[in-house]
């Protein structure tokens, strides 16, 4: 059961999702990602994908729409704790052209 | 199936209750009661009246005794059961023997609930509205399922027409022995988001473009489509790769939403020169490998897919390899190495260089499929799978003559014209100059047959022109060891700080409407060279290495000539088939 949890300390939001990070998920990334977007005085979100077991092209999808959606307000988007499998799968689509990854 | 209404309320259409018991005091006693809830009443006195009834019509609930003459209540549940066999009528029998093997008895025969005798009304009007709500949810799903069907229906025929237009898409591809590719591709819905394309362009290169649409299915097939359409028709004009990234990128960015993407690898095979092109912007990464199985080359993806950059936050140039030997390029999605057993092991790219690297080249093909589909098991992909292998063949077989234009006949090519185009260091530096000329040459001239010849020529003057004329490269280098790749390499960086100098190509129609012949003159502003006995060098030699090229415009000229200081050649074709 995959689960997002989000936290907000200042400046910075950091959205974490845990398990398989696919389609099936679309919907509640959205929502986290437009609640911290509404949130005042957030300029960073990082996305915390270390508890991320498996991750596929759709999940790239839902990244790019975030980025843009936070570009529009000039909120900056990280990409953090990505390893092993997950890392590779954003390395092949050279993510890091248009994300911050750690 | 027969539209279901869902049991009444006592404030809409009142339920029909069917009682069932052979004591008329018993039918009147619960009629009575019935009645007042609000619902409406039919009776039987046994079994078999209890069926004709429901046979006449259908009750919403069935008040059932179990024990009647002529047909007990077992025996009706039953054949009421076999009466609606798409339909649920909830059932509750009514019975005067309350042994927990009787309820169980009742219950297996098709009962869906049980009240003993005497029968307590207030338990028996709950139990009535509790079966009600059942029935009406049972009807609510009922209708879904019929919707889910009808769309299910349209999906279907939704996907018969993409595959259709799709199957029209890839009959452009060249036959795959023509251009020395063999390919598996397993779909893992019904339309396939990966996509080989291939076909020669107008002097004879190799262009080939495996991509894989984010997704799989019909959503993905179509992200794809409209880049099959730019490839081809790049290609047949003779475009770089450079440029093909640059329209394809553009196209996909412009059509697709922000979150679809197609990742993509785009190669060029030029068998005159033994070389590779390529570009990999989001595929697992392709090997050369040689005969013998080993790894010559990779190339791994060092682009996002295509329609996630902008184009000038797009790096354009292919990376290069110079093949040294006879050998293959293996190209295939990531559904390939991604492909799970059962226990979610992936097959994996160490897997795949395994089988490729103990098979020999014509075996390699069916060795992977047969590994992939082994490994698979009964589970099925859950992404497509494509696996394509193209074949590089020894350096210094004959490359294959141009191939004939396709065109529209455009009646009797007129004769006597001139037309010149004069192009600067700029145009020069961002241009893809051959494609453009050839347009050029095209709109004044259909060349129909012609079309391969005039391009090899034109490639080859102008890229003389271009590499010794203007940038005073040396092309006896490209044909050291790995020198090819360093040419390519100094010819990139010197062609992008050329800041003076010119091309002027001139293009004269002459001759007899049954003799069309065209002449392309092709002048440099550069410093020339002496011309006097080259040609005659390049006949006494084919050893020659840097003359390659112009030995074969020699072949397919009438005529070949310098002139001024070295900086001017003229070449005449003709083409004596012309219609």
């Amino acid at each position: 059961m995959t689960t997002i949890t989000h936290r907000i300390a200042e400046h910075r939001a950091t959205l974490a999702v845990t398990g398989r990070f696919d389609f099936s998920i679309h919907r509640d990334f959205r929502r986290a990602y437009e609640e911290v977007l509404a949130t005042p005085g957030v300029r960073e979100i990082g996305v915390d994908l270390g508890k991320v077991d498996y991750i596929d092209s759709s999940a790239l999808g839902m990244l790019l729409l975030l980025r843009e959606k936070a570009l529009n307000q000039n909120v900056r988007v990280d990409l953090e704790h990505a390893q092993g499998p997950v890392r590779q799968v954003l390395d092949v689509a050279n993510f890091g052209r248009l994300f911050q990854i750690s | 199936m027969e539209a279901v209404l869902p049991a009444g309320t006592p404030a809409g259409a009142p339920a029909l209750v069917l009682v069932a018991d052979d004591k008329p005091e018993n039918r009147l006693l619960l009629t009575t009661f019935l009645k007042r809830e609000g619902y409406a009443c039919v009776t039987a006195a046994n079994g078999r009246e209890a069926v004709e009834a429901c046979r006449r019509r259908a009750p919403d609930i069935i008040l059932m005794d179990a024990a009647m003459p002529d047909m007990d209540g077992f025996q009706a549940t039953q054949e009421i059961r076999r009466l609606f066999p798409d339909r649920w009528i909830p059932i509750i029998f009514v019975s005067a023997y309350s042994s927990t093997e009787n309820q169980a008895r009742s219950l297996s025969a098709g009962a869906d609930d049980y009240i003993s005798k005497p029968v307590n009304l207030a338990v028996l009007a709950e139990k009535l509205r509790a079966m009600q709500r059942i029935a009406a949810m049972q009807a609510r799903i009922a209708q879904y399922a019929a919707q889910l069907e009808a769309s299910l229906e349209r999906s279907r025929s939704d996907q018969e027409f993409a595959r259709h237009l799709l199957t029209h898409m890839a009959g452009r591809m060249a036959p795959r022995e023509e251009l020395g590719l063999a390919y598996w591709a397993e779909a893992a819905a019904e339309l396939s988001g990966d996509i080989v394309a291939g076909r020669r362009g107008p002097a004879g290169k190799r262009y080939l473009m495996v991509a894989d649409a984010a997704g799989h299915g019909l959503a993905a097939a179509i992200s794809v489509l409209p880049l099959v359409e730019a490839f081809y028709r790049l290609a047949e004009k003779g475009f770089s790769v450079a440029s093909l990234v640059s329209e394809l990128n553009a196209k996909a960015r412009g059509l697709l939403p922000r979150d679809r993407f197609v990742a993509a690898l785009i190669v060029v095979a030029d068998e005159s020169e033994n070389s590779l092109q390529v570009w990999n912007g989001g595929l697992p990464e392709a090997l050369f490998l040689d005969d013998a199985g080993e790894v010559l080359r990779r190339f791994p993806s060092r682009h996002p897919p295509l329609g996630m950059l902008s184009v000038e936050q797009l790096q354009l140039l292919p990376e290069l390899f110079a093949w040294p030997g006879p050998g293959q390029l293996i190209i295939h999605t990531d559904g390939l190495n991604e492909a799970e057993d059962r226990t979610g092991d992936p097959f994996g790219a160490a897997r795949l260089e395994a089988a490729l690297g103990r098979n020999p080249p014509a075996a390699r093909l069916d060795a992977v499929r047969a590994a992939v589909l082994a490994h698979l098991g009964a589970a099925s992909p859950h992404d497509d799978i494509t696996l394509a292998i193209l074949d590089c063949p020894a350096p210094g077989s004959p490359p294959p003559l141009p191939v004939a234009g396709k065109q529209p006949s455009a009646g009797t090519p007129a004769t006597g014209w001139r037309s010149t185009l004069r192009l600067d260091a700029r145009q020069l530096r961002t241009l893809d100059v051959v494609p453009l000329v050839m347009n050029w040459i095209e709109q004044l001239q259909p060349l129909q047959q012609m079309r391969g010849l005039v391009f090899t020529v034109l490639a080859e003057l102008v890229s003389n022109a271009i590499e010794h004329g203007l940038l005073g490269l040396d092309s006896g280098l490209k044909h050291t060891p790995d020198g090819f790749e360093r040419y390519m390499e100094a010819r990139t960086e010197a062609l992008a700080c050329l800041t003076e100098g010119w091309i002027e190509i001139a293009v004269e129609c002459a001759g007899g409407a049954d003799t069309p012949g065209l002449t392309i003159t092709v002048t440099d502003s550069g410093p020339g060279f002496p011309y006097a006995d080259y040609l005659d060098r390049l006949q006494g030699s084919d050893t020659l290495p840097s003359g390659r090229g112009i030995a074969l415009v020699r072949q397919l000229t009438t005529e070949l000539r310098y002139e001024g200081r070295g900086n001017r050649v003229v070449a005449r074709l003709s083409c004596s088939s012309c219609p």
